[in-house]
């Protein structure tokens, strides 16, 4: 039994408010006068389905949603991302997150035409979520990351790969171009699937810190739909929980001290020990060389590209673990302004940040090569037509022309296919 | 039906756009006992300025007419449609299926195969079987429809047969 207009019209406007936009904003968004919006809400006025599928993406739903039995109203994950921006940005993010929900949407869409079963997430639920000081959040955040490098047998090793990693775990990745000061976001919506995005707009290092920062969240606020990440907003504890777990997950203790001692450095720089045999005690002392144990900002450079980490990143992770003092610290983040880090790292032949960024761009490995394998896959089972391959191709970003490369490439192209006459009996 | 009857066709970008390529729209309205309506979902996915341009100028020429789903139950088949197929061959097929329109469309697979379940073989029609009956009903010569066949070969649309000749046999 299909709804009522009436109660359609109700519905857009109950989703509308739960999304947290105005009549204005939206209107604007589908290039309609705010009136003609208005008429619609009030059911006075039909909307079409261009209409209805553009603004089932602005609220982050489906078009399906409206018009099923069991609309729920409440239910609105761009609310959850508004809520938590600027009224500067708020229509930026409201747009990143609505796109970045309808990918999933799509993902999710095609997977089960596939008959696939949506990846579940693997990785636990944290039971000691909640965060009251930015101290408990340090404690919470390295403790998970250890225990997470237990679970995942990752020892003190570099970690590689993160997107394979994070999708190992069952939670998507994906890169999308956000607003500046946000380092990204997590969709925990199970029937979207896991989603953590960070901004392509960063360097590549930094977006391997936002991808753990993300999968943080994943562990830890789960009872949450969503969470966005921004630098204004570093100094809440949750956040400061999900950088320490970032920073301990990706350079894990043990790993920083046996990496400088493989440099020759981390020793304290004068050492005691005592032995006991149950009767006497024997002791022992070690002086290092003068200044043999001071980090360099070489070895800070080392670190960083042992971890996979940028070099400011490293820098506080060594002072965190007291394996350098204040003053060092402070001389090395000027040596590092000075942009002596770079040249470092020229020196050394290392690639650079931007090289990295450069080669992550040439060939993306977040979700959007599987979600363009699974739609081409779709279109080869005949579960979607061309056209609708070609706007999922189109929201990964890939070209017509390289969609008809790779249908080539595959056998599927139907430039050559011949149409026959459809003619109805009636009109021959 | 009687044999003087108009019914409604309505139509998807693909062949929309194959009548554009050909600056033809206009004969649409000269085959009586059809009437073309296109859904703004089609209209939208019109891009090319020129073809656009042909296409406003068969509205206003009454050539084709423009309608929308109204009802939400149309919308309900809408929003079935649209998780296989794109916009313009969702609505179409919503409008065909919720009106009982002809539904006119060159897409082949997913598409013909969902139209042919719902709408049976003769509920179809598609750019060669309009080229076709616009030859039959006088509007266009043979030669002039084989001319815009070798056109839309050469924007990698082929049709089974060789000239349209062979078809009038």
């Amino acid at each position: 039994m299909p709804i009522t207009l009436q109660k359609l019209a109700a519905r857009l406007r109950t989703a509308r408010e739960a999304a947290g936009l105005t009549q204005e904003v939206v209107a604007r968004q589908l290039g309609l006068p705010r009136s003609s919006l208005a008429q619609v809400e009030l059911g006075n006025r039909t909307v079409s389905g261009l209409e209805l599928d553009a603004l089932a993406r602005l609220y982050g739903r489906s078009i399906e949603e409206f018009l099923a039995e069991g609309f729920r109203p409440e239910d609105s994950l761009v609310a959850i991302f508004r809520a938590e921006a600027t009224f500067a940005d708020a229509e930026e993010v409201a747009r990143a997150v609505s796109d970045s929900i309808a990918l999933a949407r799509e993902l999710a869409n095609l997977e089960d035409l596939l008959g696939i079963d949506r990846a579940a997430l693997r990785a636990p639920a944290y039971a000691d979520s909640a965060v009251h000081s930015k101290w408990q959040g340090i404690e919470q955040g390295t403790r998970a990351a250890a225990a997470e490098r237990r679970r995942l047998n990752l020892g003190e090793l570099p970690l590689g790969d993160i997107e394979d990693l994070l999708q190992s775990q069952g939670a998507r990745t994906a890169l999308l171009d956000l607003p500046q000061d946000v380092s990204g976001f997590a969709l925990m919506e199970p029937s979207l699937s896991f989603l953590v995005v960070a901004n392509r707009r960063h360097p590549a290092l930094r977006t391997r810190f936002s991808w753990v920062h993300e999968y943080s969240h994943l562990l830890f606020d789960r009872h949450s739909k969503g969470t966005i990440s921004r630098e204004s907003d570093r100094a809440n504890f949750s956040e400061v929980r999900a950088n320490a777990f970032a920073a301990a997950f990706l350079m894990p203790e043990i790993g920083v001290r046996e990496l400088l001692a493989s440099l020759g450095k981390g020793q304290p720089s004068r050492d005691r020990w005592t032995v006991f045999d149950e009767g006497d005690v024997i002791s022992a002392e070690s002086r290092a060389e003068p200044g043999s144990q001071t980090v360099q900002l070489y070895d800070v450079v080392l670190l960083a590209h042992h971890f996979g980490v940028s070099r400011l990143a490293a820098l506080y992770r060594l002072r965190n673990l007291r394996l350098i003092a204040q003053g060092e610290l402070d001389v090395l983040l000027g040596e590092e302004q000075e942009g002596r880090g770079k040249e470092i790292e020229r020196s050394l032949r290392l690639p650079s940040d931007r090289e990295e960024s450069e080669k992550r761009e040439a060939s993306p490995k977040d979700f959007r090569s599987r979600f363009l394998a699974l739609a081409i896959e779709a279109y080869r089972r005949e579960k979607i037509s061309h056209g609708k391959l070609s706007e999922l191709a189109a929201i990964v970003e890939f070209s017509s022309s390289a969609l008809a490369r790779v249908l080539q490439a595959v056998g599927l192209d139907d430039a050559e296919a011949e149409s026959e006459v459809l003619l109805p009996e009636g009109l021959e | 039906m009687s044999g003087d009857e108009v019914r409604t066709a309505v139509m998807d970008t693909s062949v929309l756009i194959n009548f554009a390529i050909v600056d033809r729209i206009g004969l649409l309205g000269a085959l009586e006992r059809l009437r073309f309506v296109v859904p703004g979902e089609v209209l939208r996915e019109v891009k090319r300025p020129e073809q656009r341009k042909r296409v406003s100028v068969a509205l206003r020429a009454g050539a084709l007419h423009e309608v929308s789903l109204d009802q939400t139950s149309e919308l309900a088949r809408f929003a079935r449609f649209r998780k296989q197929m794109k916009l313009g061959e969702a609505a179409c097929l919503a409008l065909a299926v919720s009106r009982n329109w002809l539904f006119v469309c060159d897409e082949g697979r997913i598409v013909r195969s969902e139209a042919t379940k719902l709408l049976g073989p003769s509920g179809l029609l598609n750019t060669p079987g309009l080229f076709l009956l616009a030859i039959r009903a006088g509007c266009w010569t043979v030669d002039e429809a084989d001319r815009a066949k070798a056109v839309l070969e050469e924007n990698r649309y082929r049709m089974q047969f060789g000239s349209f000749r062979e078809l009038l046999r």
